[in-house]
C-alpha cells in the first residue's frame, strides 16, 4: 500500500526572498523575519525560523510557494529570471514585487513594468479590487491595502497608492505589484511590534495565508 | 358573339395577363433578395407584397365596366356605346348596331401592345434577376454561420469553390511580393496581410489577416461549402543580443571608454535600433537619483541583420563613487500594422567602485566562509596528489610523515565546514545545507585515509567534497552586491501570541486547466465517429482541429492536413489519423510500481451517505 499524500509530513512555509542580478534585491534586511514572526503569532501554519534567499534565476524559485522581491534600482531581468518568472506565476507560485521606493514612475517602477509587461504582456497588470479574497482571506482589509507610514508621512509627499496591481493566472492572483513600499513599512525588529497599538504587517499575514490556500 | 361576350372575353384576357406581370415581378423581387442574402422569411414576404401590390394596381381589370371604358380609349369612334351595350338593360337594343362596329375594331392589336408594356419588362426583370443569381458570387462567410437558405433551390451550375485561388499581399511595410496560392487548404501570411479569393465564374472575394490565432473560412455556393484554413504570423519583435560589455563588471578608475556591441535580427525589417542606459547615483533609502540617455541611435532601411556596435568614453557619462550603469540594446522594426515591434536585449550593469571599498583587501565584502574553505581545499587536493604521485618512490615513514601533516589540514577544513554549518543553521535550529553536510562528510573519510598514509583513496572523498563547495560557492556567490543575513525567528516563543486576530475564509476549488491538446483529443474521438456516418461533418471537424494545433503541435496539424487531403481525394484515410492520434495520446511511460491505492471513497464523485 503506497502512502498517501494526506499522510505526508508537512513541509513548513518557508519565506523565500528573490535574488536579481539587476538590482539592491538585499534591501529589505529584516522584512523576512517580521512577517515570519507575523505568521507565528497570528497564525498556527507551520513555518521555519529564518528565511531564504533564492535566486530568481535557478530552479529553487520553484520550491517555494511565496517569494517577496524587492528594491529601489533598475530591474531588468535577465533571460532565466525573465523565463523562471513566467514559470513561476503560471505554475501556481505567487510573488510580491514592492517597489522599496513608493514613488510614482520611478525607475524601479517603469522598468519593472516594461520586464512585466514583457514576460506577461502590455494589459497583464490589473489593479485588484478592494473585495478581492486578498484582502479578506484571513485578516478583512475592507478599504483595499493599508496605506503605509511611507505614504502619509514619510517623505512629505502624501503619495497615497490606492490600488496594488495583480497579474492573474486563471482565476487566482499569480503576482503583486505594489508601489506601496511595504519592503520599509515592514523592515523592523519583530519585538517592536509591542509597542504597535496595530501590527502593520498584518497585510503581510493575508498576503501570505492567500499563497498558501489560494 | 353579344358586346357583352366580346368583353368579358377580353377582361378574363386582362385579368390573367395582369396577374401573370405580377407573378414575375413578384419572382424577381424574391430573387434579387435572394442575392442579398436575405432571410427566407422576409423573401416570402416582400414576394406577397410585390405580387399582391400589383393586382391591386391593376384591380380595373376585374370590372367589366372599366374593361368596357377601356375598349373605348382604344376605340373612340365607339363614341361610349360599348359601356351602354354592357349594360343588361340596353345591351338587346345596342347589339345590333354596336356589335358590327366592335368586330371592325382591332382589340387584339391594344391586347398585345398592354402584354408588352406590362408583362415584358416583368419577363426581363426575372430573367435579369435570375441570371444575377447565378452570376454574382455569393457571400463569403466566415465560421459560425450555417448554409444560406437557398441552398439547393437552383443547383445549375457546378461548385464554384472549386478549384479556388488565393492571391495573399503582405503588409506594404513588409516591402514582399503577393504570393499565389491555387487551391489551398491553408493559407498562410503575415498578420495584416489581404487574401484575394478568386474562383470559377470569376467571383472573387477579399479578406484581411487580422488575427494572430488561425481561424477556419467558410465559404458558401448555394448547397456547397468550402473550409480553408486562415494561418496569419506576427511579426515578431526584433531579437538582440548585446555583445559588449560581455558581463557586469565594478570599475576602479573611471577611465577609457565603454564599448557597446550588440547582433540584431528581425523576421521582416528593421526600422531603428539604439543603446540605452541609466544612471543611478546615491545609496540608500531616499538618496537615489536616476540619468537616462541614449548612445548610437540609428534609423535603418528594412534591413534583417544589424550590428551596432559604439564608443562612449566614460568620461560623458560623469560617473562619481559609487555609481551604477545599466545599459542595453533595444531595436524597432517596421511594423506599421500593430507594432512596432521593440526587442531588448539582457541589461549589463557597470558599477563604480567607492574608495571606501578599497580600505580592505577585497572589493566587496569578504568572501563567505565556504570560499575560503573550498581556497583551502584545493590547495590541499593539489598537495595530496603531488603525494600520491611520488608514493611509490617515498619511504614509509616519510610518506606517513607528510600525509599526517595534510590529514591535520585537511581537519582544519572540515572544522571550518562544521562552523560554516553551525552559523548558517543557528546552531542546528533548522536543516543544514546538503552541499555543505556532503562537503563535510567526504572531508571526514578524507582526514581518515591521509592519517592512515592512504593519499589516493584520500582523493576521491576530496574531490566531492571540492565539487560540493563549488557548487555551493557559485549559488551563493551569484550576485556581487551583498547578501541578507537570515535572523532567526523564536516561532515557539511567539507561536499564536497575536492580539488582533483573524479568520480564514473559506476557499474554493481551483477549476481545472484544460489544455488545448485535450480538447483536440475530444474532438478527434467525435471526428472518427462520424467518419463514416457524416464525413462532410468529420471532414469539417478535422478542419477546426488542424486550425486549433497549429501553434500547438504542428506535427499534428500536418497529420491532421494529410487526413484531411486523403477525405478530398477519396483515398484512405486511416494512416494519417493513426499518425494523429499516436501524436494526441503521449508517450507510454513505465512506473516503478502499481500506483497507490487511494480508495474508492476518495472518488470526488461520490456523494457521502
Amino acid at each position: 500500500m503506497g502512502i498517501s499524500a494526506k499522510n505526508a509530513p508537512m513541509k513548513p512555509f518557508t519565506f523565500a526572498t528573490a535574488i536579481y542580478e539587476s538590482g539592491d534585491w538585499e534591501s529589505a534586511q529584516k522584512l523576512p523575519s517580521n512577517l515570519i514572526d507575523s505568521i507565528a503569532r497570528y497564525t498556527a501554519i507551520p513555518v521555519a525560523p529564518t528565511g531564504v534567499n533564492v535566486a530568481l534565476a535557478t530552479t529553487e524559485i520553484f520550491d517555494h510557494p511565496f517569494v517577496w522581491l524587492t528594491g529601489h534600482l533598475p530591474v531588468r531581468f535577465n533571460s532565466k529570471e525573465r523565463e523562471n518568472l513566467e514559470h513561476f506565476v503560471r505554475r501556481g507560485g505567487f510573488i510580491v514585487i514592492d517597489d522599496h521606493n513608493h514613488d510614482i514612475d520611478g525607475q524601479f517602477h517603469k522598468t519593472t513594468h516594461e520586464e512585466l509587461a514583457r514576460i506577461f504582456g502590455a494589459t497583464s497588470l490589473r489593479p485588484i479590487p478592494k473585495n478581492h479574497d486578498v484582502y479578506s482571506c484571513f485578516f478583512k482589509f475592507k478599504d483595499g491595502p493599508p496605506t503605509t507610514t511611507q505614504e502619509l508621512n514619510g517623505w512629505g509627499d502624501n503619495l497615497v497608492h490606492k490600488e496594488l496591481f495583480a497579474v492573474m493566472n486563471g482565476n487566482r492572483i499569480g503576482l503583486i505589484y505594489s508601489s506601496k513600499d511595504y519592503s520599509s513599512e515592514w523592515d523592523f525588529e519583530p519585538d517592536t511590534k509591542r509597542f504597535m497599538e496595530i501590527d502593520p504587517t498584518r497585510f503581510g499575514v493575508n498576503l501570505i495565508v492567500y499563497a498558501l490556500t489560494r | 358573339m353579344t358586346v357583352r361576350d366580346s368583353v368579358h372575353q377580353t377582361q378574363r384576357a386582362l385579368e390573367l395577363l395582369f396577374a401573370f406581370g405580377a407573378v414575375l415581378w413578384a419572382a424577381a423581387a424574391s430573387i434579387a433578395l435572394l442575392i442579398a442574402g436575405a432571410a427566407a422569411w422576409i423573401v416570402i414576404l416582400l414576394g406577397a407584397v410585390v405580387f399582391l401590390a400589383l393586382l391591386w394596381r391593376a384591380r380595373n381589370a376585374w370590372s367589366l365596366e372599366r374593361v368596357a371604358l377601356w375598349f373605348e380609349e382604344r376605340a373612340p369612334e365607339l363614341r361610349y356605346s360599348v359601356v351602354t351595350a354592357v349594360d343588361p338593360r340596353y345591351a338587346s337594343i345596342l347589339d345590333a348596331t354596336v356589335g358590327p362596329i366592335l368586330e371592325r375594331t382591332d382589340i387584339a392589336r391594344a391586347t398585345r401592345r398592354t402584354v408588352l408594356r406590362s408583362v415584358a419588362p416583368a419577363g426581363a426583370a426575372l430573367l435579369l434577376a435570375f441570371a444575377g443569381f447565378l452570376i454574382v458570387p455569393h457571400r463569403v462567410r466566415i465560421r459560425g454561420t450555417s448554409v444560406s437558405e437557398h441552398a439547393g433551390a437552383l443547383a445549375i451550375l457546378p461548385n464554384r469553390l472549386n478549384p479556388l485561388t488565393a492571391r495573399v499581399t503582405p503588409p506594404q511595410y513588409a516591402r514582399l511580393g503577393t504570393v499565389t496560392l491555387d487551391d489551398p487548404s491553408t493559407i498562410s501570411g503575415w498578420q495584416g496581410s489581404r487574401v484575394q479569393l478568386t474562383g470559377r465564374a470569376g467571383w472573387s472575394q477579399s479578406l484581411a489577416m487580422t488575427d494572430t490565432a488561425p481561424s477556419i473560412l467558410r465559404l458558401h455556393d448555394r448547397q456547397y461549402t468550402r473550409d480553408v484554413i486562415i494561418d496569419p504570423h506576427a511579426d515578431q519583435p526584433p531579437t538582440v543580443t548585446l555583445r559588449l560589455p560581455d558581463k557586469d563588471t565594478t570599475l576602479r578608475f573611471v577611465t577609457g571608454n565603454l564599448e557597446l556591441a550588440a547582433d540584431i535580427t528581425d523576421d521582416i525589417g528593421l526600422g531603428r535600433a539604439q543603446f540605452e542606459f541609466i544612471v543611478s547615483s546615491g545609496e540608500g533609502e531616499g538618496n537615489f537619483t536616476f540619468r537616462e540617455g541614449t548612445f548610437g541611435a540609428r534609423k535603418l532601411d528594412a534591413e534583417r541583420q544589424l550590428h551596432l556596435a559604439v564608443t562612449v568614453p566614460f568620461a560623458s557619462l560623469k560617473l562619481g563613487e559609487g555609481d551604477r550603469v545599466s545599459v542595453r540594446a533595444v531595436a524597432w522594426d517596421n511594423n506599421t500594422y500593430n507594432g512596432p515591434g521593440k526587442g531588448i536585449s539582457e541589461t549589463r550593469t557597470i558599477r563604480v567602485a567607492r574608495k571606501s571599498e578599497y580600505d580592505t583587501l577585497s572589493v566587496n565584502r569578504a568572501p563567505p566562509s565556504a570560499d575560503t574553505a573550498m581556497i583551502s581545499l584545493r590547495m590541499l587536493i593539489i598537495a595530496t596528489e603531488k603525494l600520491h604521485a611520488r608514493e611509490a618512490k617515498t619511504a614509509r615513514p616519510e610518506l606517513i610523515s607528510e600525509s599526517g601533516k595534510l590529514a591535520g589540514q585537511s581537519e582544519a577544513i572540515r572544522r571550518k565546514i562544521q562552523q560554516i554549518i553551525n552559523e548558517t543553521t543557528g546552531g542546528g535550529q533548522i536543516a543544514p545545507d546538503t552541499l555543505l553536510t556532503t562537503a563535510l562528510g567526504a572531508m571526514w573519510d578524507a582526514s581518515r585515509e591521509l592519517m592512515i598514509a592512504s593519499p589516493g583513496t584520500a582523493l576521491p572523498p576530496m574531490y566531492v567534497a571540492y565539487k560540493a563547495l563549488q557548487i555551493l560557492r557559485n549559488t551563493k556567490r551569484y550576485y556581487i552586491r551583498g547578501i541578507q543575513q537570515p535572523i532567526i525567528v523564536n516561532i515557539e516563543r511567539v507561536r499564536l501570541t497575536g492580539a488582533d486576530t483573524g479568520h480564514a475564509t473559506p476557499r474554493g476549488a481551483r477549476s481545472a486547466e484544460r489544455s488545448n491538446l485535450d480538447q483536440i483529443r475530444v474532438a478527434y474521438a467525435q471526428a472518427v465517429q462520424l467518419l463514416r456516418a457524416a464525413p462532410d461533418s468529420a471532414a469539417s471537424m478535422l478542419m477546426l482541429m488542424r486550425a486549433a494545433s497549429l501553434r500547438v503541435s504542428p506535427p499534428l496539424a500536418n497529420a491532421l492536413g494529410d487526413a484531411i487531403a486523403a477525405m478530398q481525394s477519396g483515398k484512405d484515410v486511416t494512416p494519417a489519423l493513426l499518425r494523429a492520434r499516436r501524436l494526441l495520446e503521449s508517450a507510454p511511460s513505465k512506473l516503478d510500481s502499481i500506483p497507490p491505492w487511494s480508495g474508492a471513497w476518495e472518488s470526488p464523485r461520490r456523494t457521502p451517505p
